[in-house]
């Protein structure tokens, strides 16, 4: 069984990307071929952790820092809507770096998930976290982070991204009316819960970039962790 | 990361020869903590982490799991996720999946210092059990050494960085024993019946090393021989000492609850807590008192709901039923088994001056008490540092001044000396006398018997839910026959209601007069 | 444990729950989708889980905005129902939302099944022997959640003593004070976590390549039933591929035929769909006649859990 894994592995995926993309072509459904699409990105990614060698210290501190994101919207219990993932993931990306960020946004989307019940919306907020992390490490050398005001602007910016990206699956299960105009209603609708992201991504990263920021610099510098 | 030199080497060649597969699987080691040592959910997929990294074939692990799962008894627990398991199971769980490596040395680093007495016999049976059994070589290095000493062949003790003292655990005990007042303080990791027969007859410091007791068992018999031998022991009145910790014993501890002169500080009447509503009762209609001055040890074993008792006298949770009152202005202060618990900022003078603030203590004021209890508990010189790259001691010392700062006149210790070796028990203990001393009463659990035989004025058993048995340490542990002292123990036959190394010799006469 | 078709391998429950997410995605017939609707809450009350059916609700705004939806922005189709803001309401929009209401719905109601079946154990095994490293990865953080969510109870509980409470003050200071407790946890966690790094080093972590354990074994009938489904499964998709088993509706409605192929692809699906409930059912029947039989003597069980921590001591 093990051996014909990954054969088997790669005819399913052809298989699957086969009906997608018929199913497009054909009834112009997308929501299929999307998917596929989606783990054809992300599979890179998991790919290169994979191969890559990883100190135990190393996938400790991912393990950590995905699962505290995982867990870190119980605290606000109390306050609806104010959820730190995103303030959380990139953060560590800013500090850990672009891989780094991308596995921590990935794992702890699908973490969350697997406690908190798994939906459609699995694959996409791994994607939306994981990209997110990505971009934040790429761009944490570039001036844009360094400074504050660049920070919180791409907090703010990505508090709308995330939901834009959460809304293109709703978008994609209605091929028949995909249209620029539902496009905005879905937009609009969501509107209040992008600010809201948004609005406490600002606050988190303004309020406690620094003091974050220190703690994982400290880990990095006393243990050597995650040089790229 | 420090520099090393010299080498070692194991069976001949040196360690950095060793492939690294070999060393994994021949070397096997367990760290102190308990939790932070467990990588997978479950308790199978603990035990096959170490089988999955060498790479081993599912026929082998099922194999190899099955053996050791019938070894340790666990399987009713392997499908359990770890976090249900206690502390005592979850240090066997790392114990086993250890051996499932078949390892020919295992390396057992404090492994015992977070359990409570109970499971760190049983981890330590374990351990003796299969060096015997399985002829493997133990290194174990530990400072809680009543258990350990005497089943180990050979002990080392490490000084400084040096190795002081070597031989068989007799040979130890002798060479500790006579080192004098230089070593003084290393006398307090010998066991109790070594330190009784010492303490007693330092001039048979001199006699050869098998006739020094390790045991309680030995350590009774040398002290009937002893005793019958011609030294006469006056069993009552038993306390005419010049003792400081004896002094403060007689003058001021109440001999029962009725008679305490001090003013009652905290009532708790009739307290039932759960923390789920399907939850069962942890408390059940407990009743307590603390009164001025008193230092009150609770007990009770594992899961008895001691850690949730101090959290409702901390104020920490609310009770369902029952009330709990304190005297007019009276606050409690309550410190954790964990001190990181208590540090979020960046360094331990931020720490402390945050602290001062929620107290609502003004600048100068602040200033000056920080700097007081900074003297006090010797942390002037690490203020600057960040409080986790503190050791543990001074994390604890700087968590303690932190309470401190919100003035509380309770006192409240969960487990004040879990992890701490003797010398450090024995500073900690004399910081709390010195509060004790300035008015502040104190109420500790803990599982240390010998501690709180030692300092407590009061002991209280904690049982099912509520207190089933409360006096003076000596009524307390005097009327135990298991739960008690190893010097009771061993003198209770002579002398009953003598609990520590001091009570002993000072109804010793001989002794009396000679030192 | 639990048997019937909760206690297949885990191959098994992918396999089923794969091929309805794609029999959903495929947009087939809507007889279709009921159809795979009416199966999975079946089993679902089989397992005596039906109160997570309630959970749709949860999902139901999204749904109906859907069916709402779809006719206001879609104008396409022959049947005219009536103007709305001069725009042409057709039948055949009504019909495509509630299409695909139907839909979601089912994809749904899969989800919760799925997440009561396969649990996240299930889920490790497969996927364990595809990405070693990833896997580790994930069953560290799974192993992580429980322990924080305890450590995070006790450092609220003792950092409220210094004024840092969630529930009290402004948003903003709310917002702070639980990125501080968030802080502390990271902390104290990364510093145990370098312990738990040892650990994994001194248990061989990264000397070769992993293998893995898995404590699920495919029997003689996890693997007839796998076949069996996918077997199953091929007949609907064939079908689809010759274009059959669709509902055309636009551009103007045109009720499907049900002719032997169509009739042969339903027959498929139910065969694919049922085969959870029977599975389900069978145990669930065995037991019950079992228990009046063999075992007159059975006692209740009482209830364990409040000493299985002391089994071990």
């Amino acid at each position: 069984m093990a051996k014909y894994r990954y054969p088997l592995l790669i005819a399913l995926g052809l298989f699957l990307s086969l009906l997608g993309l018929t199913a497009a072509l054909k009834d112009r459904h997308y929501l299929l071929l999307s998917l596929v699409m989606l783990a054809a990105a992300l599979l890179p990614l998991f790919i290169r952790l994979e191969r890559r060698p990883l100190e135990a210290r190393e996938l400790v501190l991912l393990a950590v820092l995905a699962a505290v994101a995982a867990i870190s919207r119980i605290p606000f219990a109390a306050l609806p809507n104010v959820k730190p993932v995103s303030a959380l993931v990139i953060l560590s990306a800013y500090v850990f770096g672009a891989e780094a960020g991308f596995i921590i946004g990935a794992v702890a989307a699908l973490v969350s998930n697997i406690y908190f019940g798994q939906g459609p919306w699995t694959p996409w907020q791994m994607f939306a976290w994981g990209i997110m992390g990505l971009s934040a490490g790429w761009l944490r050398s570039t001036p844009l982070l360094h400074s504050r005001a660049g920070l919180l602007a791409f907090g703010f910016i990505w508090g709308f991204l995330f939901g834009w990206i959460m809304d293109i699956w709703y978008l994609l299960s209605q091929p028949d009316t995909l249209s620029w105009p539902l496009a905005a209603a879905a937009v609009a609708s969501s509107f209040y819960f992008d600010l809201a992201h948004a609005v406490s991504n600002v606050v988190f990263l303004a309020v406690l970039a620094g003091g974050w920021t220190k703690v994982l610099e400290r880990f990095r510098r006393k243990y050597g962790l995650l040089k790229e | 990361m420090g520099i090393r030199s010299g080498q070692i080497r194991y069976r001949g060649r040196p360690l950095e020869a060793l492939p690294p597969e070999r060393a994994a699987g021949e070397i096997g080691m367990v760290f102190q903590n308990p939790d932070a040592q467990i990588v997978m959910d479950t308790v199978w997929h603990e035990l096959a982490f170490g089988l999955e990294n060498l790479g081993y074939p599912p026929q082998v692990m099922r194999s190899r799991l099955a053996e050791i799962s019938a070894l340790f008894g666990l399987e009713s627990l392997l499908y359990h996720p770890v976090h249900q398991l206690s502390g005592g199971q979850k240090q066997l769980l790392n114990l086993a999946s250890v051996l499932l490596l078949q390892p020919k040395v295992l390396l057992l680093d404090e492994p015992t210092s977070q359990l409570d007495p109970v499971a760190a016999r049983e981890f330590i049976q374990t351990v003796y059990r299969l060096s015997e059994e399985m002829a493997m070589t133990v290194i174990i290095s530990e400072h809680r050494l009543e258990e350990v000493l005497p089943l180990a062949d050979r002990v080392w003790l490490m000084q400084d960085g040096v190795l002081s003292v070597q031989g068989t655990p007799r040979e130890f005990a002798r060479e500790t024993g006579k080192a004098g007042a230089a070593a003084a303080g290393m006398q307090t990791y010998l066991p109790a019946a070594t330190r009784l027969y010492y303490s007693l007859s330092p001039e048979d410091a001199a006699a050869g090393p098998s006739e020094v007791p390790l045991t309680v068992r030995e350590g009774k018999r040398w002290l009937l021989d002893a005793a019958s031998a011609g030294r006469r022991v006056e069993k009552h009145p038993m306390y005419t000492s010049r003792n400081k910790h004896g002094d403060k014993r007689m003058n001021s501890k109440p001999s029962s609850v009725e008679t305490t002169g001090g003013e009652g500080l905290l009532h708790c009447r009739e307290v039932t807590f759960r923390y789920e509503k399907e939850a069962p009762d942890v408390l059940r209609k407990l009743s307590l008192s603390l009164y001025q001055g008193e230092w009150l040890a609770v007990m009770g074993g594992n899961g008895a709901g001691k850690s949730t008792l101090l959290h409702i006298l901390g104020g920490l949770e609310k009770p369902q039923r029952g009330k709990l009152s304190f005297a007019k202005g009276v606050r409690a202060g309550y410190l954790a088994q964990n001190p990181l618990l208590y540090f979020s900022q960046d360094t331990a003078a931020e720490e402390l001056g945050h602290m001062a603030e929620v107290s609502g203590l003004g600048t100068e004021e602040a200033a000056r008490e920080i700097a007081g209890l900074a003297e006090t508990f010797q942390l002037a010189g690490v203020l600057e540092q960040h409080p986790l790259d503190l050791s543990g001691g001074q994390q604890q010392k700087l968590a303690l001044a932190m309470v401190l700062l919100l003035r509380p006149a309770v006192l409240l210790l969960d487990e004040p000396t879990k992890g701490l070796d003797p010398c450090a028990k024995e500073r900690f203990a004399g910081l709390l006398e010195d509060l004790l001393g300035q008015g502040v009463s104190i109420v500790t659990v803990t599982h240390d018997v010998e501690f709180a035989a030692r300092y407590a004025t009061r002991c209280a058993l904690l049982f099912d839910g509520s207190i089933t048995a409360e006096g003076t340490p000596a009524e307390f542990f005097g009327g135990n026959y298991f739960y008690t002292t190893a010097v009771n123990r061993m003198a209770r036959d002579l002398l009953p209601e003598a609990l520590t190394l001091e009570d002993v010799v000072r109804a010793w006469p001989n002794t009396a007069t000679r030192c | 444990m639990r048997g019937g078709f909760g206690a297949m391998h885990p191959a098994v429950a992918l396999v089923y729950y794969m091929g309805l997410l794609l029999f959903a995605l495929l947009q087939l017939h809507p007889v279709f989708v009921l159809t795979q609707i009416f199966g999975l809450v079946l089993l679902t009350a089989l397992q005596g889980q039906a109160r997570l059916l309630r959970g749709i609700l949860l999902f139901l705004p999204v749904a109906l905005s859907v069916a709402l939806l779809n006719p206001l922005f879609s104008h396409r189709g022959s049947h005219i129902l009536f103007y709305l803001w001069d725009r042409q309401i057709t039948l055949e929009a009504v019909l495509y939302g509630l299409m695909t209401m139907t839909l979601l719905l089912a994809v749904f109601i899969l989800f919760i099944s799925y997440n009561y079946n396969v649990t996240a154990d299930k889920f490790m095994h497969l996927f364990a022997g595809l990405a070693p490293k990833t896997a580790l990865l994930l069953w560290m953080a799974l192993r992580f959640v429980p322990l924080f969510q305890r450590r995070l109870r006790e450092i609220t509980r003792v950092q409220r003593l210094r004024g840092i409470d969630v529930g009290r003050g402004s948003l903003r200071k709310r917002m702070a004070d639980g990125m501080t407790l968030l802080k502390v946890l990271v902390s104290w966690s990364l510093e145990e976590a370098l312990q738990t790094a040892d650990s994994m080093k001194a248990r061989g972590y990264g000397v070769s390549k992993r293998s893995s354990y898995g404590s699920y074994r495919m029997d003689r009938l996890d693997k007839l039933v796998l076949l069996w489904l996918m077997v199953c499964a091929c007949v609907p998709l064939i079908g689809w591929f010759g274009g059959q088993g669709i509902w055309e509706v636009y551009p103007r409605l045109k009720p499907m035929g049900w002719g032997w192929e169509e009739g042969g692809m339903y027959a498929g699906l139910c065969l694919f769909v049922l085969t959870a409930p029977v599975l389900e059912g069978k145990e669930k029947w065995q037991w019950r006649s079992s228990r009046r039989k063999a075992y007159p003597s059975a006692t209740p069980q009482p209830d364990a859990t409040r000493f299985r921590n002391s089994l071990l001591r």
